[in-house]
């Protein structure tokens, strides 16, 4: 293996992320991931398990696994934590209740130390809701201006309609784009 | 400015590379866009998956084979493009495993239960296989379904598989699927049915953790993905607790127990694998006993004889150092630029595109000081030292794997021990490294082993920006000596992998560092860089360290000209070595701030290089570069190329000769009269005395041989610059190289010398004396003493330049002197006989229209008669046919004269006052030439055979015209030059008047329609085939004018030994005499002219006692000859014409040849062909039944049996009806042993006379 083959495989390396998308059950992980995927999203139940799905965005191939977010299942994220380029932090801006159960997983998570380096996206989903919080709204509910340790932005979207779906997974892919080469 | 820059140089080498890759397995092909093979992929696919799983197969053995093959070469193409397949990759996946996934429930848990897989299922495993090691299991492991309903299922069938002898393929691939399943999200404990609920034991693990250790004593691929899978499951939450001490403690007895070496490798990649996917604070506990387990396999020599184990061991050192460090970015790391580029962006673009400034996070929080001051357990320095050792290590993978660990490490190690890390490493560099006198660092005892290891770490390091700059000053001078690491140990050279990985180095600077930092140490870099991509010796390197400057040039911008270069220097460009050498580092010399580096690269580095090859490319290279630069080549290079040549070293010695010549030669003729000027008077000097000062022992010892070819060259290039020699001594001491260097016995090595000699004497001349009184003794028969010296002055003689008014009087002489050598069989060496026939040739070429000036036609007379002569060369000796050298010289001479010497003829006697009518070549000579080389073209040599119709092919169609010169190579002075560049265009513009006519052909031969039907012009024939020359040529047979000659080369050719030649010989001989009319009587009735002379049988009878005639006496003839007669004889064709020709000579012949023969071989062929006669019947049957009677009591029991049997043969195949006497003869010649002693036999034999009514000859001392 000589400097030749060592080019190859990191170019072909380079071009690929491996994101994790997480949050609360009913947060509209699924339903993001089938909105960007072009899928059918009228029939969606809870993720009793995971979905993994590879796309192509800015000449990066992303394997986005999504996991199941009931309380029950928590525990077993770990599970999926290994090598995460970028995290996808959903949450369900019209349920105000469970913000602050929201904000405590968000935190609990990002102590984590193998996800350490993650770009962290934060989408404010399911703004189509009545009653929905805006972005900074959310921002100041999760105490994103604390995270010193990732990268993060926030964004307002939906889901449903598809608005600002694009431009995170522009922001969350050129984040990672920008440093991988530094990192393993 | 580097990271706005636009340029992309990347896109364009790694499209280029990749389609090499791919064209080095697949040629034909092109490079694939996109997965063209899709459909046909898919619908095979659906096809393998629509059989029925379970049950009897639907289709036999070969018709599975043939689907499983097609397929596997349809994906198979793609592994170096394996990407490509994505779009389709999901599909593919699921086409197979949709059945499997059903297969694999019913047999366990479904209708089917107990029943076994069949073929077709194991074709759908094995295809799945195939396509995860196409592209990767990582990437189609995520097509795979993850149910929970499956686990069951998928664990049920891989337990069945234990004992089974399914294929390996089943096993890995339920592995790598049961080990993405268990990542399930849920308790296992609230899927599997027979669980407990007090006990904290899942029964289904444990038995999964069971099974799949019975799969790590594997050798195969199942190893490594049971595995992964027994590392998955025991890093789940709820399993690590319970089951993953119990695996490490299991783990640590199996391995204390002696294990087989592949069960260690299977424990030890588990092992791996857990603490790349667990979580530190399970693992920790785990770690710490783990040191021990390491040093116990260490301890092994049975273990650490095998190389992946080492890789393993360090590689699990390195995870286990990971695994005791925090996890994090170490803040002290140099970075390249702001990290937070992204939002840097953001800022400026805006706002209403983009996300808000204030959405997104500021730069990560710097660490503070406080943060260095963690606690570094002590075991990391155990860690660090083994990596430090697996750095030198004998084993790639093990240096890679350490390396790499090296980088990781580092990365989390507090900076002051992070930089102690580099600081070791670095010193690896400096392990045996001794000094030179003049204080350079000696790395000739350097392990190459240490310094790939060490540059390997480098590169990781400073990929990760873990290479602080500061260090760079102490490193850089290291990776420099390293790019350029050639040495050569004993019989082979090392340093190919430092030379690459200095390379990688060089290309992570680029990725690392600003140019700001490299600033100071551009020049040397990019200066090495680009001498390695030009110069080096191998392929790899060349393009691996201009993949280095290219990235470079794009991330930096500061490499003087780098995109200039890099466009010049590509991949492909620096492929062809000689390419490389000679047209791209001449290209690049052009750039002032390279050339001088080149130079002294080439001086340094490739000059003295230990491969020959390169030292000879790198001499024209300096030539190239050095007139670039007249006046550093005059007061620099060609100064230090003299000094060198005074070197002990024999390559430096051989490198710098030829390098000095060739430069001196091309530098002199670009300066023309400043020359002399430009040089200082010391250097001319010296560089005269390199000829003269060489020692002996350089010219007489071992490797003398490079060393004397250095010479030659060195000689013939000073001698073509017209070198001013102001000292006789060194004109003497060059013509004492040259003579002594024709006296050596390398054959190469005299063909050297005899260039050299042509180029010092058209430059310094030759005296009368020193050619008759020196030269030619050691030539001519008799006087020669030494045989090697005969064959290279022979060659000598060949290349003065007789056209030349003072050396034309001698050319009778010479000729005279290279003809008697050249039929000397006796005395001389077939080499020398072979040279003197090519020395003749080469004056004829050398004289080309001159000819009939110098040569007068009875010397014309003498050289033809020569060429003729030798093709009665047969000798032979140890080596085999040696004559075939000098009669293939001998034609290559003939192909040469002839078209001249005949357009000669032509244009003298067509002249317009032609008063010299005569004419060199006769029509007789005309077409003895064409029946010498018939005879040869049917000759058993393939290589003659060849040569043969070469020759004939120019000579048959040569034309009057002069054939249209496209290079002036062969003639020599300047002035001739000219009057033939004159020649030349005055010929083309007549050669346009006479377009329309047909072209005047030189050979006044008859029967030309026959000749050229036979040997036609652009043919495709193969004449090196005998199968196809002999068919054709045969036809010739009936050109009387030709028939002797080619009847014996047919005659030698199907008598000969060689079964196949034999076969293609005779047999179509035999035919075409069959065939043929029996008298002259014949053929008029048959209607023949004499445009179309026909062959009758008598005719080739009388032509047979002609070749006796001519070659009696000669067994290589006569043999053959004997074996013919008697496959004519047994054909029946030769009997065809009794009473129209007279046989008796030819028993007479047939009787002489058995007299005091020891040849049994000859023998055999007589009494067969007196068997084949006797068939005549009358007088001659019994004159020859007396002669068989005498041999069957002949002192050689072999020739004895031979007789009885062919007799008994002959006598019983006679058309006569059996009577008793001719019984009782066929029973004694088939029941006695013939073997007995002859007194025995004698009696016996004379009861045979009164029963073949014979009368028994008298005794006679002669007829014993």
């Amino acid at each position: 293996m000589g400097l030749l083959t060592i080019l190859k495989k990191n170019r072909q390396k380079e071009k690929e992320i491996r994101l994790l998308m997480l949050g609360l059950d009913n947060a509209g992980k699924t339903t993001i991931l089938k909105r960007i995927n072009g899928e059918d999203i009228d029939t969606i139940s809870p993720t009793l398990g995971f979905n993994i799905k590879t796309l192509e965005h800015k000449g990066f191939k992303m394997n986005i696994w999504d996991v199941g977010g009931q309380k029950s299942i928590r525990s077993y994220w770990r599970n999926y934590f290994e090598q995460t380029d970028g995290l996808v932090w959903v949450v369900d801006s019209a349920d105000r209740l469970r913000l602050e159960d929201c904000k405590k997983e968000l935190h609990e998570l990002l102590k984590e130390e193998r996800l350490s380096g993650a770009s962290l996206l934060v989408f404010a989903n399911k703004q189509d809701l009545p009653g929905a919080l805006n972005d900074d709204q959310i921002r100041e509910a999760l105490e994103l201006d604390s995270i010193q340790t990732h990268h993060w932005a926030i964004l307002a979207c939906s889901a449903k309609t598809g608005a600002h779906l694009l431009k995170g997974m522009d922001w969350i892919v050129g984040d990672i784009g920008s440093r991988i080469y530094l990192l393993d | 400015m580097s990271e706005e820059q636009p340029f992309d140089i990347e896109a364009i080498p790694d499209q280029a590379q990749e389609e090499d890759l791919y064209n080095v397995y697949n040629p034909i092909e092109k490079t694939a866009s996109h997965f063209l093979h899709a459909p046909q992929v898919l619908s095979d696919l659906r096809t393998m998956a629509s059989f029925p799983f379970v049950g009897p197969c639907e289709l036999d053995l070969r018709q599975r084979w043939t689907l499983k093959l097609n397929l596997s070469t349809l994906i198979g193409k793609y592994q170096y493009q394996s990407y490509l397949l994505d779009p389709c990759l999901e599909e593919m996946v699921s086409i197979l495993i949709t059945p499997i996934r059903k297969v694999v429930q019913d047999i366990t848990i479904g209708d089917l239960k107990g029943q076994p897989i069949n073929e077709h299922g194991l074709d759908a495993f094995y295809m799945l296989y195939f396509i995860s090691k196409t592209r990767g299991y990582k990437t189609v492991v995520k097509f795979l379904p993850h149910e929970v309903a499956d686990i069951e299922p998928a664990f049920e069938f891989l337990k069945t598989l234990e004992n089974s002898r399914v294929p390996w393929e089943t096993g890995y691939v339920l592995l790598i699927w049961l080990s993405l399943m268990c990542m399930i999200p849920f308790d296992l404990k609230t899927i599997d049915s027979q669980v407990e609920k007090t006990s904290e034991r899942i029964p289904l693990v444990d038995q999964m953790i069971e099974t799949a250790k019975s799969f790590l004593n594997k050798a195969g691929k199942d190893r490594d993905g049971a595995s992964l899978f027994l590392a998955r499951l025991l890093t789940r939450k709820d399993t690590c607790g319970v089951y993953l001490p119990e695996f490490v403690e299991w783990s640590k007895t199996t391995l204390g127990s002696n294990p087989v070496v592949f069960q260690a490798i299977g424990i030890m990649g588990t092992l791996c694998w857990i603490f790349k996917l667990g979580q530190r604070e399970v693992l920790l506990p785990i770690a710490e006993g783990l040191e021990a387990l390491l040093t116990y396999i260490e301890s092994r020599d049975a273990f650490m004889s095998n190389s992946m184990l080492k890789k393993l061991v360090v590689k699990l050192s390195q995870r286990v150092g990971l695994c005791l460090l925090k996890p994090r970015v170490a803040a002290w790391r140099y970075q390249r630029g702001s990290r937070s580029l992204a939002s840097n962006l953001m800022i400026n673009s805006n706002s209403s595109e983009g996300i808000n400034a204030n959405k997104i996070s500021t730069a990560i929080a710097e660490e503070t000081e406080d943060d260095e001051d963690f606690d570094v357990p002590e075991a990391i320095e155990n860690v660090v030292e083994r990596l430090m050792n697996g750095l030198r290590d004998r084993d790639t993978i093990v240096r890679w794997s350490a390396a790499k660990g090296m980088g990781r490490i580092s990365n989390r190690l507090p900076k002051d021990m992070a930089d102690d890390v580099v600081g070791s490493i670095l010193e690896l560099f400096s392990e045996d490294v001794f000094q030179l006198p003049n204080g350079e660092p000696d790395v000739s005892s350097v392990s190459e082993h240490t310094w790939h290891g060490a540059c390997l770490a480098v590169a990781e390091l400073s990929r990760r920006g873990l290479l602080l700059p500061h260090r760079l000053k102490e490193l850089i001078p290291w990776i420099i000596l390293a790019l350029k690491f050639d040495v050569k140990r004993g019989a082979h050279s090392v340093g190919g992998n430092v030379r690459d990985s200095a390379c990688y180095v060089c290309w992570s600077f680029a990725r690392a560092y600003t140019p700001e930092i490299l600033e100071e140490h551009v020049r040397k870099l990019s200066n090495t860089l680009i001498a390695v991509s030009v110069f080096d010796r191998d392929i790899n390197i060349r393009r691996a360290s201009s993949a280095a400057f290219q990235e470079n040039v794009g991330r930096m911008g500061i490499f003087p000209h780098g995109i200039e270069i890099v466009t010049i220097a590509d991949y492909f460009s620096l492929g062809n070595i000689t390419n490389s050498f000679l047209n791209i580092a001449p290209t690049i010399a052009e750039f002032v701030e390279y050339r001088r580096y080149l130079s002294q690269h080439l001086l340094e580095f490739v000059i003295p290089h230990w491969d020959i090859a390169v030292r000879e490319i790198a001499a024209d290279a300096m030539a190239k570069i050095a007139v670039l630069d007249l006046d550093y080549a005059c007061s620099d290079i060609i100064p230090t190329l003299t000094k060198m040549t005074s070197s002990l070293d024999p390559a430096i010695r051989h490198g710098s000769l030829i390098t000095l010549g060739k430069t001196c030669k091309a530098v002199k003729e670009k300066c023309g009269q400043e020359f002399e000027q430009k040089v200082s008077k010391e250097t001319l000097e010296s560089i005269s005395k390199v000829v003269p000062t060489v020692p002996e022992f350089a010219l007489t010892g071992f490797g003398s041989e490079h060393v004397r070819q250095a010479l030659c060259i060195h000689i013939t290039c000073l001698s073509e610059a017209g070198w001013p020699i102001s000292d006789n001594a060194v004109l003497e001491s060059w013509k004492n190289i040259i003579y002594t260097t024709l006296e050596r016995t390398e054959e190469p090595l005299q063909r050297m010398a005899a260039d050299t000699f042509r180029a010092a004497v058209a430059q310094y001349g030759i005296t009368n004396s020193e050619l008759f009184d020196q030269y030619v003794p050691k030539v001519l028969p008799g006087l020669a003493s030494d045989r090697f010296a005969q064959s290279g002055f022979a060659l000598a003689l060949g290349e003065i330049d007789y056209a030349q008014k003072d050396y034309s009087p001698w050319i009778a002489k010479i000729i005279d002197v290279l003809a008697k050598t050249a039929v000397a069989t006796n005395v001389t060496t077939a080499e020398a006989r072979r040279n003197s026939i090519n020395s003749v040739t080469n004056i004829i070429k050398v004289l080309d229209r001159k000819y009939r000036q110098v040569v007068s036609a009875e010397l014309s007379r003498t050289i033809l008669n020569l060429y003729f002569e030798v093709f009665n060369d047969y000798s032979i000796d140890h080596r085999g046919d040696v004559g075939s050298w000098i009669r293939e010289a001998s034609m290559q001479g003939l192909k040469v004269m002839f078209p001249l010497v005949a357009r000669l003829d032509y244009e003298a006697t067509h002249a317009q006052n032609a008063q010299d009518t005569q004419r060199y070549l006769s029509d007789e000579d005309h077409a003895v030439i064409l029946a010498k080389l018939l005879q040869q073209c049917v000759e058993k040599i393939d290589r003659i055979r060849a040569s043969a119709a070469d020759a004939m092919v120019a000579i048959l169609y040569a034309e009057t015209e002069w054939p249209t010169v496209t290079d002036t190579t062969t003639t020599t002075t300047s002035e001739e030059t000219a009057t033939a560049a004159a020649t030349v265009t005055t010929t083309d513009t007549t050669k346009t008047d006479k377009m329309e006519k047909d072209p005047v052909y030189l050979l006044r031969a008859s029967h030309r329609p026959q000749l050229t039907e036979v040997i036609r012009k652009n043919d495709d024939m193969n004449w090196l085939q005998a199968s196809e020359v002999y068919p054709r040529v045969v036809q010739l047979l009936n050109l009387p004018e030709y028939r002797l000659d080619l009847l014996t080369g047919f005659v030698i050719s199907a008598g000969g030994l060689t079964e196949s030649l034999v076969r293609h010989s005779s047999a179509c001989l035999i035919e075409f005499i069959s065939n043929v009319p029996i008298t002259k009587k014949d053929l008029e009735a048959e209607g023949g002219d004499d445009d179309n002379p026909r062959l009758t049988l008598v005719e080739f009878g009388e032509e047979i006692m002609n070749i006796v005639a001519k070659y009696e006496g000669q067994d290589r003839v006569i043999v053959p000859l004997l074996e013919v007669l008697d496959m004519l004889f047994e054909s029946g064709c030769m009997l065809m014409m009794e009473g129209e020709y007279d046989f008796a000579p030819m028993v007479r012949f047939v009787r002489r040849q058995t007299i005091k023969c020891k040849d049994t071989r000859k023998l055999s062929a007589c009494i067969r062909t007196y068997c084949g006669l006797c068939a005549l019947g009358g007088k001659i049957k019994n004159a020859i039944l007396l002669e068989l009677l005498r041999l069957l009591v002949h002192p050689f029991p072999k020739i004895r049996r031979a007789t009885a049997d062919s007799m008994y043969l002959m006598l019983n195949s006679s058309v006569e009806d059996p009577t008793p006497e001719s019984e009782k003869v066929a029973e004694i010649l088939v029941n006695s042993d013939w073997n007995q002693s002859v007194a025995q036999l004698t009696p016996l034999r004379d009861q045979l006379y009164p029963l073949l009514n014979l009368e028994k000859p008298k005794p006679t001392p002669a007829a014993k």
